[in-house]
């Protein structure tokens, strides 16, 4: 049978330069690296691909990591959804994806997944003579902006809810990701999960049919745009809103009290997690608690569980397994929260050992 | 030809074991929307199999407009997705078959089997 999708019947998946950038990519590393080097690290060269939400963690910790092992690792940051596209086409050799697939999906190509790290998602605004963390905002009212519903920052449902605040009659710019993304599928969660009227018109979705705003790419391009246009709004990891110097808001929490973005507030969000499901799925918005923040992002590592070079797997799963314990303090300096339940990390270990190499051989064993 | 079009005009139901899936890796290489990917690979093969339709087509635009939902019921996540794809109805001669709009609808318990439904969209 005949089978198109219109738009994208020619659309060649991002991987046919990618040889040439994983070369060239791996040289400029190669050059910079003069420590010693481990013996099974350095064996292999390392591909990840996919979210911009853990962008800065990741290449951080590769940096480390490459400087203590001599490993070489390329991240390349593409949103979750092309992210998941080069781990299924096996361009990469692990994804990081904030939109967690379930078992079903799992379960259609052969993949492992697992938590990284977790991190917040925050609405930025540019509105002149409002500063960081002074505006408050409902997950509602957040929902009817992004609906296009409230035309301008003097709105009364936002002069309600901050009658200190000197808010202009300045048109209300709604900046939203282009590209297929995890943190706008969290985003939607949230907004699916405060919001009937955003549940039945857009629901959930990695990329929809935005009513409203203009459409960029990256957590990198809707916090150059945020900053770049005076009355817009967005929504960004936290870590990309501190870096470039925008203002986040305060959100009311399921609890009713008005949280600002914070390391706490994640902590808070993440303390109700369970991790019982398969692939660990989880998605935290909207938990309970005083202080808890609540559109918290989870970044999952996807691999295939077949994979074709032993030591590349190994050199993946030594990269995951430094992070999980020597990358905390990078997490936390560039304000993610890291995993550091040793239950959890226990358990995601072990479940490693469904990962075979060419020759159906346990690919990794633990060195602790 | 009421027969030919029995399967949709009978707002069909069916369902697909989750498991290794040609049809969801490649929609997921060609770009699509991960989390609706498994309802589309649902899609395809109801239509490769039906008798009286013979090839299933959506753009960009009905992929963005599919709506997702996620409920949790006793620990159990379910996810719901409804979209809206074009089916073309076989004809006795084959210049004269037609697409028609067909809305599918997935229910997607979280480790257990996809449940669809299909049915035309009245004009």
């Amino acid at each position: 049978m005949s089978f198109f999708r219109r738009l994208d019947l020619n659309r060649k998946p991002e991987v046919a330069n990618f040889s040439g950038c994983r070369f060239i990519l791996s040289c400029v590393l190669t050059l910079s690296i003069s420590c010693a080097v481990s013996a099974r690290a350095s064996e292999a060269q390392v591909i990840g691909a996919g979210a911009s939400f853990p962008a800065p963690a990741i290449e951080a910790w590769a940096r480390q990591f490459a400087r203590e092992s001599g490993a070489k690792l390329v991240y390349r940051s593409v949103g979750s959804a092309e992210g998941i596209l080069r781990v299924t086409a096996r361009s990469a050799d692990f994804g990081m994806t904030d939109v967690p697939l379930t078992q079903v999906e799992l379960l259609q190509d052969d993949l492992i997944q697992f938590p990284v790290i977790v991190g917040a998602i925050v609405p930025v605004v540019n509105i002149p003579r409002v500063s960081d963390g002074e505006l408050r905002l409902t997950g509602t009212l957040l929902a009817d902006i992004y609906l296009g519903k409230i035309p301008t920052w003097d709105a009364p449902a936002i002069k309600a809810l901050n009658p200190q605040l000197p808010l202009p009659n300045l048109p209300i710019r709604v900046v939203h990701r282009l590209d297929g993304s995890g943190t706008s599928f969290v985003f939607t969660y949230y907004l699916s999960a405060v919001s009937a009227e955003w549940q039945d018109r857009l629901g959930i979705g990695s990329r929809l049919s935005w009513p409203a705003g203009s459409g960029v790419k990256g957590n990198e391009g809707v916090s150059q745009s945020v900053h770049d246009m005076a009355g817009s709004i967005g929504y960004v990891e936290y870590a990309y809103a501190l870096e470039h110097k925008l203002c986040t808001v305060q959100l009311r929490n399921k609890n009713g009290k008005f949280a600002h973005a914070s390391e706490i507030g994640v902590g808070a969000a993440l303390a109700s997690a369970h991790w019982s499901r398969p692939g660990y799925y989880e998605i935290l918005v909207n938990q309970d608690g005083d202080v808890s923040w609540p559109i918290v992002g989870v970044s999952f590592a996807l691999m295939h569980k077949s994979q074709e070079d032993r030591a590349t797997a190994i050199a993946t799963l030594d990269f995951m397994h430094w992070i999980y314990f020597r990358g905390g303090d990078i997490a936390r300096r560039l304000h993610y929260v890291p995993l550091n339940d040793s239950s959890l990390i226990g358990r995601i270990e072990s479940s490693w050992d469904e990962i075979h190499d060419e020759k159906g051989k346990i690919a990794w064993k633990s060195k602790n | 030809m009421m027969i030919a079009l029995l399967p949709v005009s009978a707002n069909a139901v069916g369902s697909m074991q989750p498991q290794r899936n040609k049809d969801f890796r490649e929609l997921i290489v060609k770009g699509e929307r991960p989390e609706i990917a498994a309802c589309l690979a649902a899609a395809i093969n109801y239509a490769r199999h039906a008798p009286g339709i013979s090839a299933i087509r959506w753009d960009d635009d009905a992929s963005d407009k599919a709506l997702m939902k996620e409920s949790e019921s006793n620990g159990r996540l379910t996810r719901s997705i409804r979209l809206t794809t074009q089916m073309r109805m076989k004809r006795w001669i084959a210049f004269a078959e037609t697409w028609r709009s067909i809305e599918v609808s997935c229910e997607q318990p979280e480790d257990g089997t996809i449940r669809f439904s299909v049915h035309p969209i009245s004009r």
